[in-house]
């Protein structure tokens, strides 16, 4: 037996142990920054036995805990995306969080990326719940991290209440699911639910489970009907935990929705009527093409009024939540690979852009558009650079984020969603005005000052790390869709129907 | 049982019809029995017999919920102690690890708290 728990418990050594830390070392700062180092090198050594198990499957803990590829590869993403979040966040120490809580704010980053990693490994309904609250709870003290500024703790408190209404929303589509099967795993409710008769008789409450877990899930990702929080909380949050809730907390959401969907409801197919079958993937589609549309129209629209640039990332957020939402409603053999890459091309630029605004931010003092303005003057590599994440972000061809979307184009054709295809083209070409709004203000605006911004060693490698990920996805996109497709073969999630789809 | 599960469905509903009625039946029913006799003190927050003062907008010591929290610490603690001591004599040797894994990390934010200085009370 393999050690699948390694990972794991590696990162919840480390946050347990920075905690320890930054307890021994009271109020100095040097030690404080000790901290947030031991938590860099706690993801790095969580890589290592990540990497060792890739190609693995293998259930653990009476078929709670499963190691498959699609938990591996939501495990490098969250801790490739922690890592870099960790960075910017031990350069951003003056970004009103207050020093003697960086040991904290270091933990608390780790023990969030391992409820994140627990919802990905998770194959129990209890111990998916546990993730999603150990990520939930961990993320609300994050936001409200920077203690004496007012929009933080704002942000905190509605984060926190829309929360917990999101995840009683969830536990109670949890309850129907439970008593209905009698069974909390996974993939058993799935094989209860096709048992014969069961659907024809239970079918509507089922769809009323699914439904309220899939919108509870749907907080994490910051899609509709649940996108309301993210503008305030990301603009009230330090920019670090903004970064860390638009990628790591949306791929552990995203790992979260594939599993229960894929693992309990999809593949679940009934015989309604004599001779008529139907099946549950083609049922939800509808309902889950409709919540996919209404995010990308409303993200992309909402993101057009913004003058402050992590307000407009909420709402950008809100509208790639939408295009991998996709995928689901278009069922097509290749789902988990382009969510997977569409995450990654995400990811990179996303991070590398929160990055250059957590710098910029800081040394003007704003968050406004304004703040952006004459940047290629004062520091013209970092400027390419943006221009590099923002083409990606938005999707513009050649670039990773353009395959990743064409993936999406491509998968949804397959499956005859040419609403969603339509619509994907159409507010990607939206999102140009604001992406560009920015850009513009980079490029073509004249400054109140020239003087050279110069970036931390921190800041400075997130951004060369993302820029040299989005080139790699950019020039070589089919080898980084197969190199994934062969490391993390997504038809392991579906071992287990043995030929019932 | 999910028969029984659906007929329960029934219950809650019952329960829900009770629970709207019966205060509406009550305040319905003393509204158009009682005296109809208002002045001023009745309209005033009922503080057990003394007389209010000030707004009721004050700030609570943030160290009730820190002891609150605290508190859950050790209950949680107490309710998984007591089902591991019960079957103790069954589970063996790696119960005990696992216990005692259990127990260190409560350990842990049990020394956080009292280093953070929540227990002291001034």
């Amino acid at each position: 037996m393999n050690a699948i728990w390694l990972p794991e418990v590696i990162v919840l050594a480390g946050a347990i142990g920075t905690l320890a830390f930054g307890l021994a070392a009271r109020r100095s700062k040097a030690m404080s920054d000790l901290a947030m180092t031991l938590a860099l090198i706690t993801v790095v050594v969580a890589l290592l036995p990540t990497v060792g198990l890739i190609g693995t499957v293998e259930e653990g803990f009476a078929g709670a805990f499963r190691i498959d590829g699609l938990t591996l590869a939501f495990h490098l993403l969250i801790l490739i995306g922690t890592g870099l979040v960790l960075l910017i966040a031990r350069d951003g120490r003056s970004d009103g969080v207050p020093p003697q809580y960086l040991a904290e704010y270091a933990a608390l980053l780790l023990f969030a990326a391992l409820g994140g990693m627990l919802i990905a490994a998770a194959a129990d309904l209890l111990l998916l719940f546990l993730g999603l609250e150990l990520l939930s709870i961990s993320s609300y003290v994050l936001v409200g991290l920077k203690k004496t500024h007012l929009g933080s703790t704002e942000a905190a408190m509605k984060y926190v209440l829309t929360g917990a209404t999101a995840t009683a929303v969830f536990a109670f589509g949890m309850s129907y699911a439970i008593g209905l099967t009698g069974t909390t795993d996974v993939y058993q409710i799935g094989q209860t639910m096709a048992d014969a008769g069961f659907m024809a008789r239970y079918g509507r409450l089922l769809f009323v489970a699914f439904f309220f877990l899939i919108v509870g899930a749907f907080y994490k990702l910051a899609s509709v009907p649940f996108y309301m929080w993210a503008p305030d909380v990301y603009q009230g949050a330090p920019t670090a935990v903004t970064a860390f809730l638009a990628t790591v907390s949306k791929a552990s959401g995203m790992a979260l929705v594939v599993r229960l969907f894929l693992g309990s409801f999809a593949w679940v197919a009934w015989e309604a009527q004599p001779n008529v079958i139907k099946n549950f993937w083609s049922e939800s589609t509808p309902y889950i093409a409709a919540l996919s549309a209404l995010s990308m129209i409303v993200g992309n629209v909402l993101a057009l009024k913004a003058r402050d640039v992590k307000r407009m990332f909420a709402y950008s957020s809100v509208a790639h939540a939408g295009y991998l939402i996709i995928p689901l409603a278009a069922v097509n053999p290749m789902m988990i690979d382009q969510i997977v890459f569409y995450l990654l091309a995400y990811l990179l630029a996303n991070v590398g852009i929160f990055a250059v605004i957590d710098q910029v931010g800081r040394d003007r003092g704003s968050y406004d558009l304004s703040a952006f303005s004459g940047l290629y003057h004062r520091a013209p590599l970092v400027a390419w650079a943006l221009l590099l994440f923002f083409l990606s972000l938005a999707g513009i061809p050649l670039t990773m984020g353009f395959f990743g979307k064409l993936n999406i184009l491509l998968g949804a054709v397959w499956g005859g969603h040419f609403v969603l295809a339509g619509l994907l083209v159409v507010t990607s070409v939206i999102s140009y005005v604001y992406y560009f709004a920015v850009l513009k203000q980079v490029f073509m605006r004249p400054g109140t000052t020239e003087r050279p911004l110069a970036f931390s060693f921190g800041t400075a490698t997130v951004i060369a790390l993302a820029v040299l990920g989005t080139l790699l996805g950019s020039l070589f996109p089919g080898e980084v869709m197969r190199t994934m497709q062969q490391a993390f073969d997504a038809v392991q999630m579906f071992g287990i129907y043995q030929g019932r789809l | 049982m999910p028969e029984v599960y659906v007929n329960s469905l029934l219950f809650i509903a019952v329960f829900v019809v009770v629970a709207l009625g019966l205060p509406i039946v009550a305040f319905g029913l003393s509204r158009l029995l009682r005296p109809h006799h208002f002045y001023r003190e009745k309209g005033e927050t009922y503080e057990s017999g003394t007389e209010p003062f000030g707004t009721s907008w004050v700030r609570f010591k943030v160290k009730y919920y820190m002891f609150a929290l605290l508190f859950v610490l050790f209950d949680v603690e107490t309710l998984f102690l007591y089902p591991w001591a019960v079957v103790f004599d069954r589970l063996g040797l790696f119960a005990v690890i696992e216990m005692f894994v259990f127990l260190f990390l409560l350990a842990l934010g049990l020394l956080y708290a009292w280093r953070k200085k929540v227990l002291e009370w001034n």
